[in-house]
């Protein structure tokens, strides 16, 4: 027999849903049957702040500096960990990599952790690790497996019902791998309605609640005023209520609500101060971060801002690791340690989680994990001849850097530690997608076994619901 | 299964009960009071003292921090009657309060001893299970379509209540077989029509056109197929396209049975891309790998079986078992599978064999062709009721809203008419598995041309006429096709000759867009058997304010306007016509009237139509529910 358990702890209306085809809570319990929708536990959150570093940060470069050994012509790339000196942050014994000052002193706000090792995947793929790190799930799944921003909005829902709950600032899908990309930037089985907003370019953010196409605004809201008498002259209309009818003009209300409400205003980015905007503007990252702010102050649930996933770009760093590390750095100190401080001074930081992450790291001589045999995608040459083999160019993931800040987290914490010799990997406390994730869905208190039904089947927040969070996160 | 496999012994491929089993029921309810009042207040839930929980069936399987709690069908050395029959005050549990009484023990003893079944309280017809077979039904007489054969007392009822209007009919059936609208012309005709057969006969006429048929089907069965112009995998190689295939197959109503036996087993190239699956670069665990997914899709597209839980362990939500969906897998594979459960090899070989091995035995010594061919031919066995109630099913679904089985994919579940069902899909068979013959029956019948209902929402379900439904998101693009004349651009399938007359590009033939993904289309990395048709805000911001539409919109009424040369008032006529297939009332007409040329004017026949006016109309026509909803 065995049927179905997962149905009997469903009440009738649960079981309707899942008629219709859409996914429903879990009971929590067979015990609480009669209570199938979620109840939030405790939380130390109320929104999250993905900072996304695509395509492969080095930890070792960033935020867990090893000996630092300068270019020259000849060098063996054995000999070299970092391609940067240390510097030191605001917390004792904790240091990062030089060009990352204004990050380092704001670190007594939150905790550096190098410890996260990434999927073991074989063939080491960016969008496929990607997929993994933003679903839980390695690709491919037969159930559309939700990214995590969709998971907190379905479950959460936005903070101001004018806003979108899952915000995606940065990426563009004309670029290489766009399929693989598209494929986690969704809500999958959980239906459109959760999926991202996407807004690819953060400088332009306005023109996703501005009417389209150079349209004026009073165009616009005239267009809508007629459209409903006109829909309300319509001889159906005047049949009294009909549901599919009502859902249809209320998303349409709802749209236009969102478009109009005086939430949409964050997303105009010329509301802002010019020297704030100014100080956040290092490229489209930064101004993503400013946005990220903005959108945090008016509702938004979840918003992950990416450095953008191009192959062979930004972090993607096949050769001139060194020189293009730099001009990263110059990307992101500035407008990270501000986005903390912003948050700090509006009272943010206390209920918003920012996690910084990178799909896995890099390093110049080891690809994957040390001792497993995966296939060599970048070329490094037994000693080096040209300033363009200096830097971390092979795809690293038995170790990672992971920064987090407010929502509970630990303030001028260091978690876990890796080694200082080649293979630079976790020594202990290693951090897994899953477990990340858990943590992330604990301070907003969601439990890893959270979950809702699809296809008759369970499937929850963190893989197989066996997530644990890591409670050491949070002070006690 | 796991009761009677365990209770009598049977190979774990034995086939799966045909019949209801209430034992279990019995059981659970005398269990579940006991487990929710001594046990779940530390064990259920967030709750896992001692990482034990048994909320769930698998967690009581999985077991806690001591080791197994429960060893199936055998009472006497499960942990967990030790526990609550011991007198060690460390040990035993219930921890506080009275011990369990010798009756509550007793209980527990015989549920674990039946294999502890997990049941339903109050819900029957979860352990209603369809037999394989198709069941002979005696049709009663009365009417000459089955369908309505079946439903005489429902469509006395509904028939006693106002008829479809002709106008209603001919929109709906337009959309339902060909996913157009009728043309102000087309319409005209129709209604102008006396004979008392015309209903049957534009049915006949648009069951005869092939292209318009195979356009229209195309996304049904590329969601059903995971067939698309791009998506993952594409990549590198690791996915085909059966595109060509497919169309070719539709446009010539290949006959079902053989469609899937190219689709299962092909023999020819072009067919290859659904069963090959998606391969993506580096390591995937067994239930990712092309094997285990053509298992999970053959079952589940053809056979209403949901198999992707069996494919980690022995499945909670149905019967089937690891060990059985391995030796489907197995069918498909170059290499011998190992049983695998959740990531962990069990170092079992996996057997060959199909679902039901009363249909016969696959050769596991055979080449991996011949298999597939077996199980190909398994599939499409006329003893597998399964296959033919499961496509009937999902067309059914298609026309009237709702299945006669619900959810789709889980077709052993009671159907609301299973006489019907039977009868349909044994009449399904006879036709050669025609499914122009399945898609005239049901749009023939009188139960299909009664008036719309809402969709219903109860699960209480009396058929009182076909759903209202949404367009789907091709359908709206055709829709605007059809409204504006102007249709969509860069296809990225070419039609075959003869039908290169046709100068629409309908939707299908263009890839996934940002408009058509928020109008449910799906990027199709997975089965999609039916699609969301809920109208979000996501959807509506895409409507009101993306740019697809816009940009859409803007050159249609550049090209009417370009080609109009009547008035304003007659444009708002022709419009309406074309979209709602009837005339505006004098309260819409000025409305519109308002949108097309700006403030209230006195003459609409003198004003002229400007662009943003008419982008305006055209946008707010599509905009509304009377457009977007077929009745």
């Amino acid at each position: 027999m065995k049927r179905r358990d997962f149905l009997q702890s469903a009440s009738a209306a649960t079981l309707a849903a899942l008629a219709a085809g859409s996914p429903s809570a879990l009971a929590r319990s067979s015990a609480r049957r009669e209570t199938p929708n979620f109840r939030r536990g405790p939380s130390t959150a109320d929104r999250v702040i993905v900072l996304w570093m695509a395509g492969g940060m080095a930890h070792t470069e960033t935020f867990d500096p090893k000996a630092y050994t300068p270019y020259e012509t000849g060098l063996d790339p054995n000999r070299v960990l970092s391609t940067f000196p240390s510097i030191p942050t605001a917390v004792d014994g904790i240091r990062f990599s030089e060009g990352l000052e204004q990050i380092a002193a704001i670190m007594d706000r939150g905790t550096v952790c190098n410890t996260y090792t990434a999927g073991d995947l074989g063939f080491i793929l960016h969008s496929r690790h990607q997929f993994h790190w933003h679903t839980g799930y390695a690709p491919p799944q037969t159930v559309a497996a939700p990214h995590i921003g969709a998971w907190i909005a379905k479950t959460l829902g936005p903070l101001n019902p004018d806003m979108p709950a899952f915000i995606d600032i940065g990426q563009k899908f004309s670029v290489g791998e766009a399929e693989e990309l598209k494929a986690f930037h969704t809500a999958g089985f959980l239906g459109a309605e959760h999926g991202p907003f996407m807004i690819p370019d953060p400088a332009d953010a306005v023109s996703a609640i501005r009417p389209p196409g150079g349209m004026s605004t009073k165009r616009f809201q005239r267009r809508n005023e007629l459209f409903k008498r006109l829909a309300d002259a319509s001889p159906i209309g005047q049949h009294g209520s009909e549901y599919q009818r009502e859902s249809l003009m209320r998303s349409m209300d709802s749209a236009h609500r969102l478009l109009t409400s005086p939430a949409a205003t964050a997303f105009d980015l010329s509301l802002e101060p010019r020297a704030t905007y100014d100080a956040y503007n290092t490229g489209k990252f930064g101004l993503g971060c400013l946005l990220a702010r903005r959108l945090c102050e008016s509702g938004a649930r979840f918003i992950e801002v990416t450095t953008e996933y191009e192959p062979f770009k930004r972090f993607d760093t096949h050769e001139d690791g060194h020189s293009r590390m730099g001009e990263l750095k110059e990307l992101i100190d500035a407008p990270i340690a501000r986005l903390i401080l912003d948050l700090e001074e509006r009272d943010l930081l206390d209920r918003t989680l920012v996690v910084l992450a990178s799909e896995f790291s890099r390093d110049m001589v080891t690809e994957g994990k040390p001792g497993k045999k995966v296939r060599d995608q970048v070329n490094v040459p037994k000693e080096m001849t040209e300033p363009k083999h200096y830097g971390m160019h092979r795809h690293f993931t038995d170790a990672g850097s992971l920064l987090l800040f407010g929502g509970g987290i630990g303030r001028g914490v260091k978690f876990g530690t890796t080694a200082d010799e080649r293979p630079c990997k976790t020594l202990d406390r290693p951090v897994r997608i899953e477990d990340l994730h858990a943590t992330i869905y604990h301070a907003l208190g969601i439990p890893p076994d959270h979950g809702y039904v699809t296809e008759s089947r369970p499937f929850y927040v963190t893989k197989d619901g066996k997530g644990t969070p890591i409670l050491d996160l949070f002070p006690a | 299964m796991l009761l009677l496999v365990s209770a009598a012994g049977a190979s774990p491929l034995a086939d799966p009960p045909n019949s209801q089993v209430s034992a279990s029921t019995i059981h659970w309810d005398r269990v579940h009071p006991i487990l929710a009042a001594r046990c779940f207040e530390c064990h259920a839930g967030e709750q896992r003292k001692g990482g034990f929980s048994l909320g769930t069936r698998d967690g009581l399987m999985r077991g806690g921090a001591s080791g197994a709690a429960v060893v199936e069908g055998d009472a006497a050395t499960s942990h967990l009657i030790e526990l609550v029959t011991s007198d060690d005050p460390f040990e035993q549990m219930p921890p506080e309060g009275p011990r369990l009484t010798e009756d509550e023990v007793d209980s527990l003893r015989r549920w674990i001893d039946a294999g502890a079944p997990w049941g339903v309280t109050g819900l029957e017809d979860s352990m209603y299970l369809a037999a394989l077979a198709l069941h002979p039904v005696d049709r009663p007489e009365g009417a000459e379509n089955p369908i309505d054969a079946h439903l005489q007392a429902e469509l006395a009822e509904i028939e006693a209540g106002p008829a479809l209007t002709d106008t209603e009919f001919a929109r709906r059936i337009h959309l339902d077989l060909i996913g157009l609208l009728p043309t102000p012309d087309q319409l005209r005709r129709f209604l102008a029509d006396e004979s008392p057969d015309k209903r049957t006969e534009l049915i006949d006429a648009l069951l005869a056109d092939d292209l318009g048929r195979a356009e229209h089907w195309m996304s049904f069965w590329n969601d059903l197929l995971r067939n698309d112009f791009q998506g993952t995998g594409y990549i590198d190689g690791g996915r085909l396209q059966i595109t060509g295939w497919l169309f070719d197959a539709l446009l010539h109503n290949q006959p079902y049975d053989a469609f899937v036996r190219e689709l299962v087993a092909p023999t020819v190239d072009g067919s290859r891309g659904f069963i090959q699956g998606i391969v993506w670069r580096g390591d995937n665990a067994v239930v990712q790998q092309a094997p285990m997914q053509a298992a999970i899709h053959v079952s589940q597209v053809f056979l209403g079986i949901n198999l992707k839980c069996a494919a980690c362990h022995d499945s909670f939500v149905n019967d089937w078992s690891l060990a059985q969906t391995f030796a489907l897998a197995n069918c498909f594979s170059d290499e011998p599978l190992s049983l695998t459960r959740c990531d962990t090899d069990l170092g079992v070989p996996a057997e060959y064999g199909f679902l039901w091995p009363s249909l016969g035995e696959v050769d596991g010594a055979a080449p991996r062709e011949e298999r597939m061919a077996q199980i190909a031919s398994f599939v499409t066995s006329t003893d597998n009721g399964y296959f033919a109630r499961t496509i009937v099913n999902r067309l059914w679904a298609l026309f009237m809203g709702r299945g006669l089985v619900e959810p789709l994919d889980e077709i052993e579940r009671r159907p609301w008419h299973p006489e019907l069902l039977d009868d349909l899909s044994a009449a399904f068979i006879e036709s050669g598995y025609d499914l122009r013959w399945l898609m005239r029956t049901i749009v023939t019948s009188r139960a299909y041309q009664s008036p719309s209902v809402e969709a219903a929402s109860s699960n209480e379900f009396a058929f009182e006429g076909p759903g209202v439904r949404r367009l789907t998101a091709e359908e709206f693009y055709d829709a605007v096709g059809n409204l504006t004349g102007v249709w969509q651009v860069n296809p990225r399938f070419d039609l075959p000759e003869g039908a290169a007359s046709e100068p629409r590009v309908r939707a299908w033939r263009v890839p996934l867009d940002p408009l058509s993904r928020a109008l449910g289309r799906t990027a199709r990395e997975q089965v999609t058997t039916r699609r969301e048709t809920a109208g979000t805000t996501m959807q509506a911001l895409e409507l009101a304010n993306g740019g697809t539409l816009d940009a859409h919109l803007r050159r249609s009424a550049e090209t009417l306007r370009a080609g109009w040369a009547g008035s304003a008032t007659e444009l708002i006529d022709e419009l309406f016509l074309r979209a709602l297939q009837r005339k505006p009332t004098p309260a819409e007409q000025q409305v519109a009237l308002e949108l097309l040329v700006g403030e209230s004017p006195d003459d609409g026949k003198e004003a002229s139509v400007s662009q943003e006016g008419l982008e305006d109309l055209l946008w707010s026509l599509c905009m509304l529910p009377e457009f977007q909803l077929i009745r």
